[in-house]
């Protein structure tokens, strides 16, 4: 390569890390002013909505990587086994203020010794993208269930809120359009999922998620597969 | 709450950034746990020391720390250093960035990575889980603190039963002690077993290196390129894929390799030492030359360089000088000069590499003006060396025979066959990969039929053929301690040792084979001396 030509990844690259030094900064920074001062609902509330942005940012963030990632044909998977209920405990310690803050209550079932095999950040990333929409979305309660399913992992997040609009019901996640992107802000999100989903595989079975209506708390239901 | 507050009170962290503001919001943090003692370093320079005294239960570290040792070398460091206690803590946080370089390191591995950014509670519910996955391991990193391996290996059956939880990290630890045993047929058991049930990269990458202790060279080729395919940033596949085409004598596929891998990560100093060899043999001068120098200046803050990168560095640069590559000839020579100086400062007391290095100026004056007065002082000297009171070493011998093959004067040609004689010509032996696979494939044929004296000549023959597979070079070890173990042990000549010694110096310190062949000779050297001791 010539000297003159710039890297597009080397930029990209240099760019996403100074980003993600500054959120690591304000996320602390936010950690430690909610704790230290006293404070009125409205500043909590302020405060709370400030970490939830900067956790949208970050979610946005690493989504770009993994597209750009894919579009280089180079999305490797670091799977190992993991521990669903670990798993869901760093969900929720990750989205705790928000929560808190917002007294969304929270429940988790999951079967007894869980593990499986799948790459722990990027299906964490992926979760925590879905589980931020929820409790955006909600109204009072959200649910993470995990189960097998004829040798394939099953994570459901159930939320109270409205459900998913009738046209994000219709599209299929695999296929990103420009109307879904300009009309939702999520269609990116499902996108980043179902292409994490989807580099999952074992026997010749993908990964897969779906989006449904209804079920255990009458709102939606993502759904997210692991062969 | 209140146990988990406890729990950190009792556990040491150092942490490690070379950003300040992170380092002490990660300080405040971990201290907001409960955590007593917190030390904090800018680099790995310092840490390696901090660690030392201190021994902490857990080290968080930053890939990136600036200029110097990054994150994962840190972790190689202590490794190497023999410093790293096995029930501490390692981990690795990244930005998303360096994750590819990060997971593609298979050899080393921390105990977790943590990705930028993280919140408070993310990071108390990433450390709790590694706490507490620590204190069921204890048992088993107390015994391999000890170094008792096999007690070890028993806890990791016995741990498992009580608690499910402990069943993968067992496997993984038993793999690792039986490797670094180099019980591999056993090893490659367990690894095949967690293949079965899922194709995980580490069990690949285990398998691999079992089966290139079992001689499996194909095998070995299938599993290793299987990993590539499925992480192409898995340099750790990458080295033993080139390992495995060089002993195959397919010498074209592993340079090939090699450059891939050091586009990948440029930083190894050992993997650019053997992209420089297999670069020469190419007559890829050009690389030759960028990787050598590249090796000197790893070589500054590392304690793998060796005299003979230095020779390697001199005898290049007199090629590119000779040759035609234009400005780079006529640039090349002024660095002669550094490095001369700074083999005087890192090893004034070797006798044999400043004789190299004299002999290399004489050399270089000697091509200067071809005159008959520096012939005639050059070949006075090549005199000399065959009264040398010791073994020449490879690299004098190394200088010799760069000497020897572009000197046109036929006497002096003459001259120095003399004094490399036929004993040390050994060293000199022709690669003929085939030739050693098969002694190597009857030796051990012959080892397993415990006719160790025959097992020994074969892998002898086969590492003369191939002098730097370290494989066999672990094979005509082992084969040495069983006849050290036997009444036979007149028949362990030095200078097969020495042979051994130098087929597997390029073994890194995380390979499995490094502590595998140091046990080796620990236990050799102890029988020689005990048997010596009966004699008198």
């Amino acid at each position: 390569m010539k000297e003159t030509e710039i890297d597009f990844s080397t930029v990209l690259g240099a760019s996403m890390h100074d980003m993600k030094n500054s959120l690591c900064m304000l996320l602390q920074s936010i950690d430690l002013i909610n704790e230290k001062i006293d404070h009125d609902n409205q500043t909590r509330t302020e405060l709370a909505q400030i970490h939830y942005e900067i956790a949208r940012v970050n979610s946005n963030l690493l989504q770009l990587l993994a597209l750009y990632k894919n579009n280089n044909k180079n999305l490797p998977l670091n799977v190992e086994e993991h521990y669903i209920d670990e798993l869901v405990d760093e969900l929720w310690a990750k989205n705790e203020m928000y929560i808190d803050n917002r007294q969304i209550t929270c429940a988790c079932e999951v079967e007894d010794e869980l593990a499986w095999f799948f790459d722990l950040d990027l299906v964490s990333n992926l979760l925590n993208d879905i589980l931020v929409n929820a409790l955006r979305y909600t109204k009072s309660k959200i649910l993470i269930t995990a189960k097998i399913v004829e040798e394939v992992l099953e994570i459901n997040i159930y939320d109270d809120g409205n459900g998913y609009p009738d046209i994000m019901l219709n599209s299929p996640t695999s296929k990103m359009n420009t109307t879904n992107l300009i009309n939702n802000r999520t269609g990116l999100g499902l996108y980043f999922a179902n292409l994490i989903a989807n580099a999952h595989e074992t026997n010749n079975l993908r990964g897969s998620i779906e989006l449904n209506n209804g079920g255990l708390l009458g709102g939606s239901i993502f759904t997210l597969k692991i062969p | 709450m209140n146990n988990s507050f406890n729990r950190y009170s009792d556990i040491s962290f150092l942490i490690i950034d070379d950003f300040s503001e992170f380092r002490l919001s990660l300080k405040n943090m971990v201290e907001s746990f409960g955590s007593r003692h917190v030390d904090t370093c800018t680099n790995a320079e310092d840490a390696l020391e901090v660690y030392a005294e201190h021994y902490h239960k857990m080290i968080l570290v930053d890939y990136n720390l600036g200029e110097g040792l990054s994150g994962l070398q840190l972790l190689e460091e202590l490794n190497h250093r023999n410093l790293l206690k096995s029930d501490t803590i390692f981990v690795l946080i990244t930005g998303e960035t360096a994750m590819n370089l990060v997971m593609g390191a298979l050899e080393y591995r921390p105990d977790d990575y943590l990705a930028k950014p993280f919140t408070r509670n993310s990071l108390k519910a990433r450390l709790d889980k590694l706490i507490k996955q620590n204190e069921l391991l204890l048992p088993i990193y107390t015994s391999l603190n000890k170094n008792k391996p096999n007690q070890a290996l028993s806890l990791c059956d016995a741990l498992p039963l009580k608690n499910k939880r402990a069943a993968m990290p067992c496997i993984k630890i038993k793999g690792d002690i039986l490797l670094k045993s180099g019980q591999y047929a056993k090893a490659a058991n367990i690894y095949s077993g967690v293949i079965e049930h899922k194709e995980l990269n580490w069990a690949l990458m285990g398998l691999a290196k079992s089966y290139a202790g079992l001689g499996m060279l194909p095998e070995v080729k299938d599993l290793a390129e299987r990993i590539i395919c499925k992480n192409k940033y898995a340099l750790a596949a990458y080295d033993l894929l080139a390992e495995t085409c060089c002993n195959l004598g397919d010498y074209e596929q592993a340079y090939t390799l090699l450059k891939t891998a050091i586009e990948i990560s440029p930083n190894s100093l050992i993997r650019q030492r053997q992209l420089g060899y297999l670069a020469l043999r190419y007559q890829d001068i050009e690389t030759a030359y960028a990787t050598f120098k590249k090796v000197l200046l790893l070589g500054k803050s590392s304690i793998k360089i060796l005299p003979d990168d230095f020779i390697n560095a001199l005898q290049v640069i007199c090629i590119v000088q000779l040759g035609s590559f234009g400005a780079l000839s006529r640039r090349a020579p002024k660095e002669y000069n550094v490095i001369y100086r700074t083999i005087t400062k890192t090893y004034p007391n070797d006798m044999q590499l400043k004789t190299a290095v004299e002999l290399h100026q004489m050399f270089l004056k000697y091509l200067s003006d071809k005159s008959d007065a520096n012939l005639v002082e050059l070949s006075k000297f090549l005199q000399n060396l065959s009264s040398y009171p010791d073994k020449l070493k490879p690299f004098l011998i190394s200088e010799i025979a760069f000497i020897e093959k572009h000197i046109k004067d036929d006497e002096i040609k003459n001259l120095i066959e003399e004094v490399i004689g036929v004993e040390q010509s050994e060293l000199f032996t022709q690669e003929n990969a085939k030739k050693s696979q098969n002694y190597n494939k009857q030796g051990m044929l012959k080892f397993k039929q415990k006719d160790y004296m025959t097992a020994k000549n074969a892998f002898k023959t086969a590492l003369l053929n191939a002098p730097s597979n370290a494989n066999i070079a672990l094979n005509l070890l082992q084969c040495l301690y069983k006849l050290a173990l036997s009444d036979n042990q007149q028949l362990i000549e030095p200078s097969i040792l020495v042979l051994c010694s130098q087929s597997l110096e390029n073994l890194e310190p995380s390979d499995h084979r490094y502590a595998h062949s140091q046990n080796l000779f620990n236990h050799i050297k102890a029988q020689l001396v005990t048997q010596t001791g009966k004699v008198k």
